[in-house]
């Protein structure tokens, strides 16, 4: 029926499927809702899928695009699980011991020099504001975009991203586009860290990523958001920072992994523990190592069952991951395991006595999801995002008490039964969500546009 | 009865571009009809002066004084100047051989060095300020205590040791020199009516009104709004900077692509290069668009164009000149309570939004550029007949 009242109305849906198409690694986060929502929605006849280089935009073919899904399938399922730091991290890490100290030493007069730098462009600028228009394009220095602009995109159509927008598409060309064909745009928000928690970033970020939200709020017709806490944090931007009202919703991520096959990985004792994510400052590893190293004093390292950081190392972690490495109480019972496909991550939530999730802040949190879908109680942060996946079937904490952590996860190992009762809870109330729940919500809510 | 006048300054006027020198300038012109009047400048710099009846004293002060702060520099100036023996010789081998009967100062940085030259008690005293200036200077610096490296700041002062104290003590001096400048003025020429009762403090007799006016008195015809603009005219002067980063804010992003500032004059530089601007950098650049240099006639012509006018002051003292021009121009504008300072009469008049809390100031802002149709307003031709240097200045002319 809803199919039938979109395509009725002579619309084409577009996909903007440019992260993926581009992707070259194993698909996670971003990459991955924007294969499987798309995925999905191909299955809707009047779905075209787009993909975007440099300042224009043209359209690929279904069977083009699903090569490329495979591919990306198949890279994830694939991946070996490694029981240990792998070489090459230690090998970074070494590297980065050696050589980061001095490079640091650069960074002042590094920061003069770019200083110094950028008011020569600003100078530039300014000379070239000068130009005329014509001239400039004639000399190249400005986009033949900014003269002619040329989208696939009719009247009516809806156009949706659901990628790396900040790096790879053009939105000046995509609002002049708008303004020229009527067309309307959708676009996804997964959360607004960058803007209010700027600290947990990279440097650089905060301001690519502002500008990024800034330009939805600006363009879009629709911005579909990952949870109601993101939701909230959107409008509060759109109010606050940019005074101006948008139109918005949420729809929740599939959590569903590929089906289990027989374990190859190698992970080192029965009954452990895991904490998916990539390890960076927000997600608050640091807790965890202090809990553990707190555990195995109170009860011996024995006791204790072995935690797996699962993800690829980030940024600022190093001193951590030393300490973890050094210290009698956890070597060995914090383990890291990098690139873990799919299939071998099912495994090792189908194994684990349970899940920990101790970020600080989130726009959505799919290792809850993926917890509780293979019946995993969490014990998780009680801030953000959250307390909405989990849907009050877990165990949560501020991520800022080390002591609560503590005795939470002490009950969870020790306390048997309690964690069986949970467990049985969880199978019996949650209700997980599909990709295709996913992809539907999503789809429906075209239908008001 | 024709007086010979000796008006000093720190700066040249010769091709006034900033408010002071417009000032200054128009100061000259008046009075020169009625008296004869000499202009003398002293500066770092040496200047050229080719215009009749302008000289200039030119020095070498070997201290630099840092970018950072250029609001010290005339500070610094006159600390050398307070102690420097070849200057005191170069003044009165000018001096020597000429007669006159008033001295006017504009801005009390020249004093320390005429008063250790000369005997002031026989000539007729004019202080012509431009601000309170210890006052203007205190409520800067304050503002820049948590911003700025302050021992950096006052490197160029000779001061490594940097406190709250030192503040203070920069403040102190300037307040001895020109509370003593005002004490022996014959009248003080003031900018607004705050700082007049600001001056009265030190010396109620004869304490005078000379607003700041635009350069021309006569409404322009108006011309077509140029589509989404808004104007801000001004100097590199810090307060302009931070007036409008804190009205309008260190990110732009409430205003939509097609709508822009357009900052007219030095301040669009100088706001580009501060720290606060640059955090938000690909996205506030997007937002604006630079005009300077900019001659008299193309900044009309800008302000004119656009959709409204913002005075977004909120330190600085004085009056402004860009209040005037902004009147004068009859688009909307939008502007603090300080920056009307000295203009309350026109605070009431049509399209005139005053608002001191930045969110209001920018909710106004794009009220005004999201209209349908670009406003104008003809202003009350008597008030604006006020604004011009010949009446303001006529109102002083009895005085010398």
């Amino acid at each position: 029926m809803l199919e039938k009242n979109i395509a009725q109305s002579e619309k084409t849906i577009w996909i903007d499927v440019t992260t993926s198409f581009r992707w070259m690694n194993t698909a996670v986060g971003i990459v991955r809702t924007e294969l499987e929502i798309a995925k999905y929605l191909i299955e809707k006849k009047s779905v075209k899928l787009c993909v975007w280089n440099k300042d224009t935009c043209h359209e690929i073919s279904i069977s083009q695009y699903k090569d490329k899904m495979n591919q990306l399938i198949a890279r994830g399922a694939h991946r070996p699980v490694q029981g240990k730091m792998s070489v090459k991290t230690v090998l970074v890490s070494v590297a980065k011991r050696i050589f980061v100290g001095p490079l640091r030493r650069l960074v002042p007069p590094l920061k003069l020099f770019a200083n110094a730098f950028r008011s020569l462009l600003v100078e530039v600028k300014f000379l070239i504001s000068r130009v005329p228009g014509k001239l400039k394009y004639k000399l190249g220095l400005q986009s033949s975009s900014e003269q002619d602009v040329s989208l696939p995109f009719k009247k009516d159509d809806i156009y949706i991203t659901m990628g790396l927008d900040w790096d790879d598409k053009n939105m000046s060309i995509l609002r002049q586009a708008k303004k020229k064909y009527g067309f309307k745009y959708v676009t996804v928000c997964y959360d607004l860290i960058p803007v209010f928690f700027p600290h947990f970033l990279v440097p650089g970020y905060r301001e690519k990523l502002t500008y990024h939200f800034v330009n939805m709020v600006w363009n879009a017709d629709l911005v579909m958001c990952i949870s109601k806490y993101s939701q909230m944090q959107m409008q509060t931007f759109a109010e606050e920072s940019c005074l101006k009202k948008i139109n918005l919703d949420y729809f929740y991520l599939g959590s569903e992994l590929p089906a289990i096959v027989p374990n190859t990985g190698s992970v080192k004792e029965p009954g452990y523990c895991i904490f998916v994510s990539t390890i960076e400052p927000r997600k608050n590893h640091d807790l965890l190592y202090k809990v553990w190293e707190m555990l195995a004093q109170k009860h011996g390292r024995e006791k204790v069952p072995q935690l797996i950081f699962i993800g690829k190392c980030g940024w600022m972690m190093d001193s951590l991951l030393l300490q973890i490495k050094n210290n009698p109480y956890t070597q060995g019972k914090i383990i890291v395991q990098e690139h873990v496909s799919d299939s071998s991550l099912a495994n090792l939530y189908q194994g684990a006595l349970f899940t920990l999730f101790p970020s600080y802040v989130e726009g959505w949190g799919l290792p809850i999801a993926e917890s509780l879908y293979y019946g995993k109680v969490c014990l998780h942060s009680d801030t953000s995002s959250m307390p909405e996946v989990s849907q009050g079937l877990s165990v949560s904490q501020s991520p800022y008490d080390v002591l609560s952590w503590f005795d939470a996860a002490e009950d969870l190992i020790f306390n048997v039964s309690h964690r069986r009762e949970l467990e049985s809870k969880i199978k019996t109330e949650y209700k997980p969500v599909s990709w295709r729940q996913s992809a539907e919500t999503f789809y429906k809510r075209l239908e008001n546009l | 009865m024709k007086k010979n006048i000796l008006m000093v300054s720190p700066y040249d006027i010769q091709n006034p571009l900033h408010g002071g020198q417009r000032r200054v300038r128009a100061m000259f012109d008046f009075l020169s009809r009625h008296h004869q009047v000499t202009f003398l400048s002293v500066t770092e710099k040496p200047v050229k002066t080719t215009q009749k009846n302008i000289y200039n004293l030119s020095y070498r002060n070997k201290i630099r004084s840092p970018k950072t702060l250029t609001i010290l520099e005339d500070y610094r100036q006159m600390k050398f100047l307070m102690e420097s023996d070849y200057c005191k010789d170069q003044l009165n081998s000018y001096l020597k051989g000429r007669h006159f009967d008033c001295i006017q100062f504009e801005h009390p940085w020249l004093f320390p060095l005429f008063r250790n030259a000369l005997d002031l008690t026989n000539y007729q005293i004019v202080y012509s300020s431009h601000n309170v200036e210890f006052k203007l200077k205190e409520d800067i610096l304050e503002s820049y205590q948590p911003k700025f490296n302050l021992l950096e700041a006052y490197h160029g002062s000779g001061i490594t040791d940097v406190s709250f104290e030192m503040v203070r003590e920069i403040v102190n001096d300037i307040e001895g020199v020109e509370v003593d400048l005002v004490k022996k003025s014959d009248f003080v020429i003031a900018v607004s009516e705050s700082d007049i009762t600001k001056y009265k403090e030190y010396n109620p007799k004869s304490v005078v009104l000379v607003r700041n006016c635009p350069g021309v008195s006569a409404q322009p015809v108006p011309t077509e709004s140029k589509g989404a603009v808004c104007a801000f005219v001004g100097s590199g002067h810090q307060p302009n900077v931070n007036g409008f980063l804190e009205m309008m804010g260190d990110m732009l992003g409430y205003l939509a692509p097609e709508e822009k500032v357009h900052l007219l004059g030095e301040v669009s530089v100088a706001i580009q290069m501060d720290t606060r601007f640059i955090e938000f950098y690909s996205l506030n650049i997007s937002r604006i668009k630079s005009f300077f240099p900019l001659k008299d006639a193309d900044l009309a012509k800008q302000l004119s164009e656009s959709r409204c006018i913002i005075l977004p002051i909120r330190d600085g003292g004085g009056s402004n000149l860009k209040t005037a021009e902004a009147l004068l121009v009859g688009r909307p504008i939008v502007a603090t309570s300080k920056a009307f300072r000295g203009f309350d009469e026109f605070v009431s008049e049509k399209e005139i939004y005053i608002e001191d809390d930045p969110k209001q100031f920018r909710k106004r802002v794009i009220e005004i550029l999201r209209r349908t149709e670009s406003s104008f307003v003809v202003r009350d031709q008597k008030k604006l007949a006020q604004l011009s240097w010949d009446y303001q200045i006529g109102l002083i002319g009895n005085k010398y």
